[in-house]
């Protein structure tokens, strides 16, 4: 798998709906989240999600990790197919693909320290990296390992919930939001790992962000999306110097890049 | 100032509950050690002889000392009333576990079908397996918790539903943990106060049906008794004999006072939103 060709990640027609209570008992509401997207992500790339709040760049990242219905549409990791009849990834895939969650005061168990979190990733997976030298790596003392999450700051935790993606030594990280609440060092020394990583070891990113300047730090590829489909897709520079849609204009605006 | 007043106030009736519970399992513990009586011979030369000395709580129609028959019916009211407790819960934490986390067709047609369950004339049903099969303990405590997990499973399924979709548990599914491991030693942990809630509020509504049951004669059989056959062996002169059903409906009562002053300061002390 190591000269793995062709793209990692291939997305392609992607349609993901929510059902919003029901109508009756056989039909229900339902809500159009994301419309027919489709992507791809060669090894070692950075592709970036760019768009306003609800217009379902989490969603994306839930289809892919099969925890929302996705109603239509296929996504490929090395070939393999994610989506199975009973719309749960592979066992052995799982692994390899690693979510940051936005929301990451519930990213983390409340009732667990965080070591457990760690002993018990490597109780299935025994070759994976030390839990301290994780938590080191993204600015942690390992000290932590004692704590419970409410003793943590906000960005703690979320420094936490990249250590712990990266415990079982994955080929992709899907990072929603990763630095929103860190101070700007913090999130300089974050971007700064995230980048290492990507040298290093040849890690994929899929990294969905409403904040356009750190985006562009990483992004090797961005995608503007709106309303649950995508306008365009390009390189940050190319989209700074030269959108092709008014409305990538006017959020590049509105985020101060032009 | 009245946040300070109101936890004062629900750690108080957690220690109430507590203290009373305390006493009675006590009582019905190394109670026997104060009696040199024993709970089923009888002796008929001192039938219905009213408290004294010799016999503290008086004595029944078969010369049977009432303070001995209390204890050993306190111990078989609480093993059968614990029993019970255990096994509906045990049935209701894994089926609210599985129906929330399978969900779609498996979680409707297994919450229907608790619908239907609860909707059910249970006593009457109880009535009817007893009044045909005869009463034995085991069967009694069967009967009690086939009837009561509805209940729990459906509070376990609703926090599992809510648990199900929080980052933690999709952090843990995204790392590749089993379906087993997620719920029993990430969800569960998190959901247990609901639980160990219900488990009391259970066991207070056991005591009371099995104790209903057995004063009308169809729980425990005499001789063996359960506080609520001791009441039953009182109805015959009430007035006159009140020293047979007062103590042991005096032990129902407080008992089932106790589990609920526990049950109103552990949910008090579970709420999620109450300030540390
Ligand atoms: N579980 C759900 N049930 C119903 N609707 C949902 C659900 N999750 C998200 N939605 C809806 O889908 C749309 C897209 O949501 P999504 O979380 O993907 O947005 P987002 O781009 O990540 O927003 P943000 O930047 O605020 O995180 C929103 O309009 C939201 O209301
Ligand atoms: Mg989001």
């Amino acid at each position: 798998m190591a000269n793995f060709q062709g793209p990692i990640l291939d997305v392609h027609n992607l349609c993901v709906e929510y059902s919003t209570g029901s109508v009756n008992l056989f039909s229900r509401k339902r809500k159009s989240a994301v419309k027919n997207i489709s992507f791809q992500i060669q090894t070692g790339e950075c592709f970036a999600v760019f768009g306003e709040s609800g217009c379902g760049k989490s969603s994306i990242i839930n289809a892919i990790l099969a925890f929302v219905p996705v109603t239509k549409g296929l996504i490929q990791f090395e070939n393999q197919n994610l989506l199975h009849l009973f719309s749960s990834v592979p066992r052995w895939i799982r692994p390899q693909i690693q979510p940051v969650f936005q929301d990451f005061h519930q990213a983390l168990n409340p009732r667990r320290q965080i070591g457990s979190l760690f002993k018990e990733i490597r109780s299935i997976y025994p070759d994976r990296p030390d839990s301290a030298e994780l938590l080191n790596r993204v600015g942690l003392h390992c000290d932590v390992l004692h704590a419970y999450p409410h003793q943590l700051s906000g960005g703690q935790k979320q420094r936490v919930g990249l250590a712990r993606a990266l415990s079982t030594n994955p080929k992709m990280l899907l990072l929603d939001e990763p630095v929103t609440s860190q101070d700007l060092s913090i999130a300089a020394q974050i971007l700064g790992l995230l980048k290492t990583l990507q040298k290093e070891r040849k890690l994929t990113f899929l990294l969905v962000s409403h904040n356009f300047s750190i985006l562009r730090l990483l992004a090797d590829q961005v995608a503007i999306m709106k309303d649950g489909g995508f306008l365009e897709i390009n390189t940050p520079g190319q989209l700074i110097a030269n959108p092709q849609h008014d409305y990538t204009e006017s959020i590049l605006k509105q985020s101060g890049i032009r | 100032m009245n946040n300070l007043h109101t936890k004062s106030k629900m750690g108080g009736s957690l220690r109430a509950g507590c203290g009373i519970l305390l006493f009675i399992l006590l009582f019905i513990l190394i109670g026997r050690l104060l009696t040199p009586y024993d709970h089923l011979s009888q002796n008929l030369a001192e039938a219905l002889e009213s408290p004294s000395r010799s016999h503290w709580l008086g004595t029944d129609h078969y010369g049977r000392d009432i303070f001995t028959r209390l204890i050993y019916g306190g111990q078989l009211t609480w093993i059968i009333a614990i029993f019970a407790t255990l096994i509906a819960i045990v049935i209701g934490t894994l089926v609210g576990l599985f129906t929330a986390w399978w969900g779609g067709w498996f979680d409707l047609i297994v919450m229907r079908l608790v619908d239907v369950a609860l909707a059910f004339p249970r006593i009457f049903i109880v009535l009817l397996v007893i009044g045909l099969g005869g009463s034995s303990i085991e069967l009694l405590i069967w009967l009690l918790a086939l009837f009561s997990w509805m209940e729990t499973a459906r509070i376990v399924r609703a926090e599992v539903s809510t648990h199900k979709n929080f980052a933690y548990v999709k952090a843990a599914r995204a790392s590749g943990l089993g379906t087993n491991r997620i719920l029993f030693r990430h969800i569960f942990p998190n959901i247990a106060g609901p639980v160990i809630v219900s488990a009391i509020l259970l066991i207070t509504n056991i005591i009371l049906v099995e104790s209903s049951l057995s004063f009308l004669g169809l729980g425990v059989q005499p001789p063996f008794a359960s506080w609520g056959t001791i009441l039953n062996e009182g109805k015959i002169d009430p007035l006159g004999n009140w020293w047979i059903s007062v103590p042991a409906g005096v032990c129902i009562l407080v008992t089932v006072a106790g589990f609920n002053l526990i049950g109103d300061g552990l949910r008090d002390l579970f709420d999620p939103y109450r300030l540390n």
